[in-house]
C-alpha cells in the first residue's frame, strides 16, 4: 500500500508539474495566414505578415497587417511581435511571398527559419513577387477579404492548369539543394489596374532567382518536366506562315509523356539532352473544324508539332539563359555519368549544352460535332 | 486458474461493519395430536400477525379441519371448489387424505418445516388427532404482462422481456430453447428476503469450471439486503473497483436464450427482471439482437458505429481540449479561423468550459430520467435550448464545445448496455484533464492506461478483452464481425463442442 502510494504520487507530481508549460491557448494566438518577406536597401529583411480580424457585430471582415524590419528574419519578427498585442503565430502559415530583390539575392535564407521550428508551416504555398512583397501581402481585395486565401486559390488553380507545379515550402527544399536539378517557383505582380495575377514562373540558380517564364511557356515546361495538372490547357496558332488570317486552336491535354534521354561525350566535353515528348490531346475550340477528315487532322498534327517544338526550343533557350536546369538533366549526368558530373562544374556546364526538344501531338478527340 | 482463484478470495476481506442479522433457527416442532397446540405454535412463531387467516371447518364424520394461511400471498378460490364443497360427503378419514391428496398438496410431519412454506403462500392444514399435516398449493401469484423493456428496444425480433416472477422467466427462457440440457439450479440468497435465484446454463455448452465458480461464489453471499442483480453482480466480479462492467444485464428473453445457446452462464433472481449474463467480453455490450435480425451488412456497419461511439465518448472532449490548447496546427486552414473565432473571447481555460458543459449535460439527463414524461421534456427544452443558447449568447461557452459536447453526448447513449455507458462517460473526465494538462500526449497516456486494464481484467476469469488480447483471429470472427447467419467459423476456443453461432 505504501508503495502504490509513493508511486502514485510520484506520477502525480510527475503530471502536474511538468504539465500546461508548454499550453499555447488557441485565443491568445495571432495567427498570421500569410507572410511577406523583402529585402529592404538598407540590407535590412522586412517581414510582413496579416492576420484576418474576423467580423464583430456590425465591423466586416478585416485585415491585421504589420511589418518589422531586422537584421535576420527572426528578428524581424521579434520587431513584429512588439506592433501585435497577442503572441504571433505562423504554424499556419497560407502562404509566404518573397520579394524578387530577396529572392535574387537568396531564397533560403528568408526561409531557414521555417524548416528550424518544429511547427513551421511546411505546407505553406510559396511564390515570388515582382516588386515589394508586402504590397501584394497588405493589398485590400474588394470581393475576397482574405488575400492569403486569395493567392492560394490563384496557385491552386494554375497547379491545375499545369502553370505551376504543385509546390510549398517543404517540396521546394530538396530541390534546392539538389546540385542537379533547379526551382521554378509561381511568379505574381501587381498588373496596370492594381490587379494582383500570376504571371509565370521565376527560374532559379541554386538559390538565387535568375529569369522568369511566361504562363503558356511554363505550361510547355511543365509537360516536359511530366508535371501535368487536371485542366492543361494550349493555346497554339495553326495557320500557315503567310496566311491573311490567323488560326488558333486550343487543345486539352489529355496524355502527355515525356522521354529523357542524356548523352555525354567526354572527349567533346559536350552534354546532349533528347526531350520527347508525346501528347494526346483534345480539341477544345476550333472554329475552322474539319477534323472528320483524317487527312486534315494528321495536318494539323504535323502543324502543332513543329509549332511546340519551336516553342521548347525558346524554353530551353530561356533555361539556359537564366542556368535553370528545371527539368533535373543535372540528375542523369549525376546518375550516369559520375565520372564527367566530378570533373566538370555543372553550373558553367549547363548554359552550353544542347538541348533538342521534339514534340508530337496526336488529336484524339474533337468535341462532339462532328 | 488457481492464482484468480486467489486473487478472488484476498479480494473479498470484508469487514464486518453490520451484524448480520441471523433469524432465529426454529427448533424442529413435531406435529402434536393436540390440534390447539400445533395453532399456537404456528401462530406464535408468526408473531400473531394478523393477516394469518384461521379457518375452521368440519368433515361430515365430525372431524375439526384448521386451514391457516397468510391472506395477502394466498389464492383460496380453488379451495371452494376442491375441498370445501367436497366436506359434506367426506365420511371417513381415508375419504378425507384422499380428498386432500389429490389436490395440490404435500404432507409434513414437522411443522417447524412448514412454516416457510406459509410464508411462500401455502395453506396449513391440520386435522384433530393426527401427528402429520398437509400444506396445499395455493400461493397466488403476482405479476405483470410480458412486455418490451423500454431500455432495451429492438425494431425487429420478439419483444417478450422478463417480469419481477421468477418462474415466469424461465418460462420464457425454456419456450425458446426447448432442449433437455438446459439446466436450472436455484440458490436461495438474502438472510432475510431469503430470495429465490436461479442460475440457468446448458450443459455441455457452458464450461463447467465457470458454472462451478459461480456457485462457489454465490455460495459466499452472506447479506441481509433486499436481494437484487445489483449486489450479486457485486459479488461475481473479479475486479469491483474497475469502472468496467464485467457482466451484462438483460432483461430481453432473446437476448438470455442467445448467451446461453453461446455457453454463458445466466443468472436470474426473483423480484427482479434483470438477468446477469457472465462470463462477458468487452465488445459483447456493442452488439444488440437488431444485429442479428437485420442484414449482416448493415449489422456489422451499426455494430462499427457503436464502437467508434465509444471512442468518440471518450476521447472527444479531451482532443478538443488538447487542440485548442496545445496543437492548434492540426486544424484544418478553413477551420483555423472558425475555431478561434469562438474561443476568442472565452474568459477561463478549456478545461473549465469543458467540465462546465459535461457536467451540466449530467445534470440535465439526470433530472430528466426520474420525472415524469411531459415534465421531463420540459427539462430537456430548458436544457437544451435555454441553457445551451443562453450559454453561448453570453459568452461563456464557445459553440464549438456546445457542438463537442452534445456529439459525446449522443455518443454515449448508443452503446445499447446502460452500464457501459455510465463507464463511459466516467472515462471522459480524466481524458479531459490529462488533455489539459499534457495535450494529445496525455491523452495517449490515460487511453495506454485504460488499454492495460482491459487487456488485465477478466469477468469469471475469462479474459474481457477476448478477441484482441489474447489475440485470436477465429473469435475475431465470431463475436466482432457479425457474419451471414450462413458462414460458420470454427472456433477452436470450444474444442469437441458443436459450432456455436456467436451471439450478444
Amino acid at each position: 500500500m505504501k508503495t502504490v502510494r509513493q508511486f502514485s504520487l510520484c506520477i502525480l507530481c510527475l503530471i502536474l508539474l511538468s504539465g500546461c508549460w508548454d499550453s499555447r491557448q488557441l485565443r491568445d494566438i495571432t495567427i498570421a495566414k500569410s507572410a511577406g518577406l523583402d529585402l529592404m536597401e538598407d540590407g535590412l529583411y522586412q517581414s510582413t505578415l496579416t492576420s484576418p480580424v474576423p467580423s464583430k457585430r456590425e465591423a466586416p471582415e478585416r485585415t491585421e497587417v504589420v511589418s518589422g524590419l531586422g537584421h535576420t528574419v527572426r528578428e524581424a519578427r521579434m520587431a513584429l511581435d512588439n506592433k501585435v498585442s497577442e503572441r504571433i503565430d505562423i504554424a499556419r502559415l497560407r502562404v509566404i511571398v518573397i520579394g524578387r530583390d530577396l529572392a535574387e539575392e537568396s531564397l533560403y535564407n528568408p526561409i531557414d527559419v521555417m524548416y528550424r521550428d518544429p511547427r513551421g508551416s511546411l505546407g505553406a504555398k510559396i511564390a515570388i513577387f515582382n516588386g515589394m512583397a508586402q504590397d501584394i501581402i497588405s493589398k485590400d481585395l474588394p470581393d475576397k477579404p482574405r488575400t492569403s486565401e486569395f493567392i492560394a486559390d490563384l496557385l491552386e488553380t494554375a497547379e491545375e492548369n499545369s502553370i505551376v507545379e504543385n509546390l510549398n515550402v517543404q517540396l521546394i527544399c530538396p530541390i534546392m539543394f539538389d546540385p542537379g536539378q533547379d526551382m521554378v517557383i509561381p511568379l505574381m505582380e501587381l498588373n496596370e489596374e492594381d490587379e494582383s495575377s500570376l504571371v509565370g514562373n521565376a527560374l532559379f540558380n541554386g538559390e538565387k532567382m535568375t529569369g522568369t517564364l511566361s504562363p503558356e511557356d511554363s505550361v510547355l515546361l511543365n509537360l516536359m518536366k511530366n508535371v501535368r495538372g487536371r485542366n492543361t490547357f494550349l493555346t497554339e496558332k495553326v495557320s500557315e506562315e503567310n496566311a491573311e488570317t490567323e488560326e488558333f486552336i486550343t487543345l486539352l491535354v489529355r496524355e502527355a509523356d515525356r522521354n529523357l534521354k542524356v548523352d555525354v561525350n567526354h572527349a567533346a566535353k559536350s552534354v546532349t539532352a533528347e526531350v520527347n515528348l508525346t501528347m494526346k490531346v483534345k480539341v477544345i475550340e476550333y472554329p475552322k473544324d474539319e477534323l472528320h477528315d483524317p487527312a486534315n487532322v494528321a495536318m494539323l498534327n504535323e502543324r502543332l508539332g513543329r509549332a511546340f517544338t519551336a516553342e521548347a526550343e525558346q524554353i530551353f533557350e530561356t533555361l539556359q539563359e537564366a542556368n535553370c536546369d528545371a527539368l533535373g538533366i543535372g540528375r542523369r549526368v549525376i546518375a550516369f555519368h559520375n565520372q564527367f558530373w566530378r570533373e566538370n562544374d555543372w553550373n558553367e556546364v549547363y548554359p552550353d549544352i544542347t538541348i533538342k526538344p521534339n514534340v508530337t501531338v496526336e488529336i484524339i478527340s474533337h468535341g462532339i460535332i462532328n | 486458474m488457481k492464482s484468480f482463484f486467489k486473487a478472488f478470495e484476498n479480494q473479498k476481506k470484508q469487514k464486518a461493519d453490520t451484524k448480520i442479522l441471523e433469524p432465529p433457527e426454529t427448533p424442529t416442532f413435531p406435529v402434536s395430536f393436540e390440534i390447539d397446540t400445533n395453532r399456537v405454535y404456528v401462530k406464535s412463531t408468526l408473531h400473531y400477525t394478523e393477516d394469518l387467516v384461521e379457518k375452521k371447518v368440519t368433515t361430515g364424520h365430525n372431524k375439526t379441519v384448521y386451514f391457516l394461511y397468510l391472506e395477502p400471498l394466498s389464492d383460496t378460490k380453488d379451495m371452494h371448489e376442491y375441498f370445501y364443497s367436497k366436506l359434506r360427503k367426506i365420511r371417513s378419514d381415508e375419504n378425507l387424505h384422499r380428498t386432500l391428496s389429490d389436490m395440490d398438496s404435500a404432507r409434513l410431519v414437522h411443522l417447524s418445516d412448514a412454516i416457510s412454506e406459509i410464508l411462500s403462500g401455502k395453506s396449513l392444514v391440520l386435522i384433530e388427532n393426527t401427528d402429520y399435516c398437509y400444506l396445499l398449493s395455493t400461493t397466488s401469484v403476482i405479476h405483470r404482462d410480458v412486455g418490451e423493456p423500454d431500455n432495451e428496444q429492438v425494431i425487429r425480433g420478439s419483444h417478450s422481456g422478463f417480469v419481477e416472477n421468477l418462474s415466469v422467466n424461465l418460462q420464457l427462457v425454456r419456450n425458446l430453447i426447448s432442449h433437455p440440457s438446459l439446466v436450472v439450479k436455484y440458490t436461495t440468497l438474502g438472510e432475510v428476503s431469503k430470495t429465490k435465484s436461479a442460475v440457468i446454463y446448458m450443459d455441455g455448452r457452458a464450461d463447467p469450471i465457470v458454472v462451478e465458480e459461480i456457485h462457489r461464489r454465490l455460495k459466499k453471499i452472506k447479506v441481509d439486503k433486499l436481494m437484487n442483480s445489483g449486489i450479486i453482480e457485486e459479488y461475481m466480479e473479479d475486479n469491483i473497483y474497475s469502472l468496467f462492467p464485467q457482466f451484462i444485464t438483460t432483461e430481453r428473453a432473446d437476448r438470455t436464450a442467445l448467451n446461453l445457446i453461446d455457453g454463458r452462464v445466466i443468472i436470474l433472481t426473483d423480484g427482479d427482471p434483470t438477468a446477469l449474463v457472465l462470463p462477458v467480453t468487452f465488445f459483447s455490450f456493442f452488439q444488440s439482437t437488431d444485429d442479428y435480425n437485420s442484414r449482416w451488412v448493415a449489422g456489422n456497419f451499426y455494430r462499427l458505429i457503436r464502437v467508434i461511439s465509444f471512442l468518440l465518448a471518450v476521447t472527444l472532449p479531451g482532443i478538443y481540449i488538447a487542440i485548442i490548447t496545445y496543437h492548434y496546427e492540426i486544424i484544418p486552414f478553413g477551420m483555423t479561423f472558425v475555431i478561434k473565432d469562438a474561443v476568442e473571447h472565452i474568459p477561463y481555460p478549456p478545461l473549465v468550459e469543458a467540465l462546465f458543459m459535461e457536467l451540466t449535460l449530467e445534470l440535465i439527463r439526470e433530472a430528466g430520467i426520474r420525472l415524469p414524461t411531459p415534465i421531463g421534456q420540459t427539462i430537456g427544452i430548458v436544457g437544451g435550448l435555454v441553457i445551451g443558447d443562453a450559454v453561448v449568447n453570453a459568452g461563456f461557452i464557445s459553440s464549438i464545445m456546445i457542438i463537442v459536447v452534445a456529439l459525446t453526448a449522443i455518443s454515449s447513449f448508443v452503446v445499447p448496455v446502460h452500464e457501459m455507458s455510465m463507464a463511459m462517460r466516467l472515462l471522459r473526465y480524466p481524458i479531459m484533464i490529462m488533455a489539459s494538462l499534457l495535450g494529445f500526449v496525455g491523452i495517449v497516456f490515460c487511453l495506454t492506461v485504460y488499454l492495460i486494464h482491459l487487456c488485465k481484467l477478466t469477468s469469471i476469469g475469462k479474459p474481457f478483452f477476448y478477441p484482441f488480447a489474447p489475440f485470436d483471429w477465429k473469435g475475431l470472427m465470431n463475436r466482432f464481425v457479425r457474419l451471414p447467419h450462413t458462414v460458420e467459423v470454427k472456433n477452436e476456443q470450444k474444442e469437441g463442442k458443436n459450432n456455436h453461432s456467436s451471439s450478444s
